[in-house]
């Protein structure tokens, strides 16, 4: 399990607050898009590390792949978490021809997401509810 | 469907009868009435009559289990709507919808047609559009009808109702009609069609629950006047039959009262008109009024003149009016005997009655002498001879003597007499009294002439000379204060007459009142124990409306900084509004105040979505038109979220007019059907399933399939899990739209879909109705469906030891003839 304090997807998170934070010199116009990519490398990592619990090793299997597998093996609520904070990151690391960039607010709540993911999945480090 | 009207209104009687029994202060009496009350006029009128016949027994009211409804009322789901030739739809299109709760997200461009189902709708249903009401706008009104296939213009709405069936309702314009004028009609299942929407008894459930809810209403429902919100908040509560109950109470308190009323009317005026009358009977009258609780026989005493006192001032006048007093032929009368005894006296002779008298005693005296002594000469002179011939002549003159003397006694005392008559007279004048009030003007000339009279000299001339002419000038002087005296008493008597008839007004109505006193004492403490169960009632309900809203606030805010807090209703009359406080960061707040358009586009959804799932409602589907247009991506999640928990009990249809809500929707992998509506030329629209939840599991699956870096024992379990989901939602799709478009109750269908818990005995339900049913005749029908039932049945537990794209193909195919009812 990868939500311990220290490990990756927890520093990745802490730096995409920082920037977002502007505490790192990223041009302002670009500190919610470069957050994005910096949590939704973080949100990968944890489901890397989830998918990994069901012999999902392959660096090669698609998001998608792992996202219906954990819809299937996986509880409800992580299944949902990370559906939407991967689609709203994603969405947020592109550019899209009419949506805005995304507001910084935004961004915060899908960080927000990914913590929440990190500390669910910490608290039942095989994220996995039998069925 | 005015069953579930009343069912709600029995519920709410079974909680205030509850309330009542709770209480141990308000009199039996009184909780009747509020009881009958709720009841109606009739039974009103009889708990405040009955209650002042004596030696009757009440009657109880009931107890709050014996009217309490068994169960949540019944409803309607949406099976289809089919709309031609209106708005933006020409050859008939039909939008098929599953009569059960679950989400439908009708997705289409702007101008692909969907709106035109909902206005379609909502027409059938209501008879009228948010639209056509709010804006009135010539243009919408003008092009109603299709401009590519206008007539024959209709819509016609399927809905399946419980412990019904399926009932159609429609509406139709006729050619060349208007759009206020349309015909709607109503076919229950086995029955032909009836005119007009007036037999489904949806008209005030439509207006307080408002099923059908469009962007604009949204936007419309926070800018609308403070009591608009009110009064829709207030709906939605349930309280409708409890405040008519109040209101019938009142307005029978107020019968009952209007005695009172009046007679605090009567009793205002007369006061203002008494102030100043110069009459005690007026001082009195008011001195009674303004008594707490005034002596109503005295009043009545003094209004009809049966005082046991008479009045003073009155009776002084009246005496005036009737002093006695001598008139002129009295007093010629007294004086002419006055005279004539005179006269009489004087003619009687000069020289005394004592000197006579003693003349004649000497005769007597000399006549005894000479009976004793005999003839002889004069003792008295010496010279006289007293003799027979003396004897004689002094007899003579003895008797004589005596006459006169008589006479003249006479004389005198008949002169005494009409003296004695002249002194009578003039006594028989009392001196007059004047009373304090009235002053009279011609008192004091009066008793100048009286002090006069009453010092008549007593002597004959004096008296003789003044007798008339002072009784003249007494007679003027009294005849003129007796008319003043009479004018005086008669101005009273007509200042007071129609104000001792309005006393006597207001007699009649203190009485009545104070007859009715009884009833509206335990009236007005019925409608004052009313008003304390209103306020309980609305806050227990408002506190659960308001617990709904927050959550839903809760799911739709996401980075808002807007906390919402209470809602409040408050006011009352005009001033009734509706105060939703909120926090911003801590900060407290008027929500409506703080909030940006999007939030409060929220806040309407958080509000009013909440009446879709009141018990009250009779419609089990709430159509929302296009509700996230102003939202934030970020909210679209959560309010994804709020729908499918809405969707878990009631059938929610969300019209979009973008991709986001689908989009969701799929990334989540919601249990969610999506149709989407598209327009071609000549306002041809078609509708096509995309993408129902079945086919997005099946989607999954072949992603998985696809995904060839997928280790094999994954896939293996992952697959026939995704299957088993795409064919039960299929079968649950099937089963409910069949028990549920036959009429059979929710709670029955709901229920044995719950119980039938494995795969084998839902597959039942849907094919053959039975969870016992036996598959296998159904399953050898057509080759796929066999290995295919073993994938998600066997596959579930022991992984797919198949080929996966097969196994998904063949699920894929069982789906489709289970979405189909192919037997």
């Amino acid at each position: 399990m990868t939500g311990n304090h220290g490990s990756p997807s927890v520093d990745l998170l802490g730096h995409a607050r920082a920037v977002l934070a502007g505490r790192h010199p990223v041009p302002r116009s670009q500190a919610a898009r470069a957050a994005a990519v910096l949590a939704r490398q973080a949100l990968e990592d944890t489901v890397r590390g989830l998918s990994s619990g069901w012999g999902i090793t392959d660096p090669r299997v698609n998001m998608r792949s792992k996202l219906v597998s954990l819809r299937v093996l996986g509880e409800v609520t992580v299944a949902e978490l990370v559906a939407t904070a991967w689609w709203g990151l994603s969405s947020a690391c592109h550019h899209h021809a009419y949506d805005l960039t995304p507001t910084s607010a935004e961004i915060q709540h899908l960080i927000d997401q990914v913590a929440r993911l990190i500390e669910l999945t910490t608290d039942n480090p095989k994220g996995d509810n039998g069925s | 469907m005015s069953l579930q009207t009343r069912d709600e209104d029995q519920q709410l009687l079974a909680e205030v009868l509850d309330l009542l029994d709770r209480d141990l202060e308000l009199s039996e009496d009184a909780k009747y009435v509020i009881y009958a009350a709720m009841e109606g006029d009739a039974e009103l009128a009889t708990a405040l009559d009955g209650t002042t016949t004596p030696g009757t027994t009440p009657p109880t009211r009931p107890r709050a289990v014996e009217v309490a409804p068994a169960a949540e009322p019944v409803g309607a789901f949406l099976k289809s709507i089919s709309v031609r030739g209106f708005r933006g739809i020409g050859r008939e299109a039909k939008l098929e919808l599953h009569p059960a709760a679950g989400l439908t997200v009708v997705a289409g461009r702007n101008g692909s047609g969907k709106s035109s189902f909902s206005e379609g709708l909502e027409l059938a249903v209501t008879g009228t559009t948010y639209r056509w009401d709010a804006k009135k706008a010539k243009t919408w009104s003008e092009h109603w009808r299709n401009l590519h296939d206008g007539t024959p213009c209709e819509v016609a709405v399927e809905l399946a109702e419980e412990d019904a069936g399926t009932t159609k309702i429609g509406v139709r314009w006729d050619e060349g009609a208007e759009l206020d004028a349309p015909k709607t009609w109503v076919q229950r299942p086995g029955k032909g069609r009836e005119n007009g929407t007036a037999s489904l008894g949806w008209a005030q459930a439509i207006a307080i629950y408002r099923p059908i809810l469009s962007y604009d209403e949204l936007g419309g429902l926070l800018e609308a006047t403070p009591s608009t919100l009110f009064d829709r908040l207030d709906a939605i509560l349930g309280l409708d039959r409890f405040i008519q109950a109040q209101k019938r109470l009142n307005t029978a308190l107020k019968e009952l009262q209007e005695p009172e009323k009046q007679a605090k009317a009567v009793a205002k005026t007369l006061k203002d008109d008494l102030v100043g009358v110069e009459d005690e009977r007026a001082a009195s009258a008011l001195a009674l009024l303004r008594k707490h609780s005034p002596d109503l026989d005295a009043a009545q005493a003094l209004a009809t003149g049966t005082t046991a006192q008479p009045p003073a001032e009155l009776a002084a006048l009246k005496a005036l009016t009737q002093l006695p007093f001598p008139n002129a032929e009295d007093v010629t009368t007294v004086l002419s005997n006055l005279q004539e005894a005179h006269q009489a006296f004087v003619a009687a002779g000069t020289v005394s009655v004592e000197q006579a008298e003693r003349r004649a005693e000497l005769l007597q005296q000399a006549l005894t002498f000479h009976r004793h002594q005999g003839d002889g000469k004069c003792p008295v002179c010496g010279t006289g001879d007293l003799n027979a011939a003396w004897r004689a002549r002094a007899e003579h003159e003895l008797a004589t003597e005596r006459d006169e003397i008589t006479r003249r006694m006479q004389a005198r005392q008949a002169l005494e007499t009409a003296r004695r008559a002249a002194v009578d007279l003039i006594r028989s004048v009392p001196q007059p009294t004047a009373p304090g009030r009235p002053a009279l003007t011609t008192v004091p000339a009066v008793r100048a002439v009286w002090q006069r009279w009453s010092e008549l000299p007593t002597d004959h001339e004096g008296l003789t000379a003044q007798l008339a002419a002072v009784h003249g000038q007494l007679a003027v002087s009294i005849g003129a204060m007796r008319d003043e005296a009479a004018r005086l008493l008669a101005e009273r008597e007509d200042a007071w007459a129609p104000l001792a008839v309005r006393l006597a007004e207001w007699v009649r109505l203190a009485k009545a009142a104070a007859d009715k006193n009884p009833i509206v004492n335990l009236g007005q403490s019925a409608a004052g124990f009313m008003v304390d169960v209103a306020k309980e009632l609305r806050q227990a309900r408002l506190e659960s409306v308001e617990k709904k809203a927050r959550e839903i606030w809760a799911a739709l805010r996401q980075d808002s900084n807007v906390d919402l807090g209470g809602i409040e209703l408050k006011g009352q009359g005009n001033r009734r509004h509706v105060e939703l406080h909120a926090t911003v960061d801590g900060t407290e707040a008027q929500a409506l105040g703080v909030m940006s358009q999007g939030e409060l586009h929220a806040l309407a959804l958080a509000l009013f979505l909440p009446r879709a799932t009141m018990p009250g409602s009779p419609f089990r589907f709430i159509v929302l038109d296009d509700p996230i247009q102003a939202m934030d991506p970020a909210k679209v999640d959560g309010f994804v979220r709020v729908l499918t928990e809405l969707a878990k009990y009631r059938q929610v249809i969300v019209l979009s007019h973008d991709d986001r809500l689908p989009q969701v929707i799929r990334q989540l992998g919601l249990n969610a059907r999506i149709v989407e509506v598209c327009r071609d030329a000549n306002s041809v629209v078609s509708i096509t399933d995309c993408r129902d939840p079945a086919q997005r599991y099946l989607d999954d699956a072949f992603a998985l399939v696809k995904d060839d870096h997928m280790p094999a024992d994954v896939r293996a379990r992952v697959l026939p899990c995704l299957c088993r989901m795409a064919a039960e939602v299929a079968a649950r799709d099937l089963y409910f739209a069949s028990r549920l478009g036959a009429g059979d109750t929710r709670v029955s269908v709901e229920t044995a879909w719950q119980n039938a818990t494995t795969t084998a005995s839902r597959l039942g339900l849907a094919v053959h109705g039975d969870p016992q049913a036996d598959l296998g005749h159904w399953l050898k029908k057509a080759p796929y469906r066999k290995p295919a039932y073993d994938t998600i049945k066997r596959g579930v537990h022991q992984g797919l030891i198949t080929d996966p794209q097969d196994a998904v193909r063949q699920v894929e195919r069982f789906v489709q003839d289970l979405r189909a009812g192919k037997k």
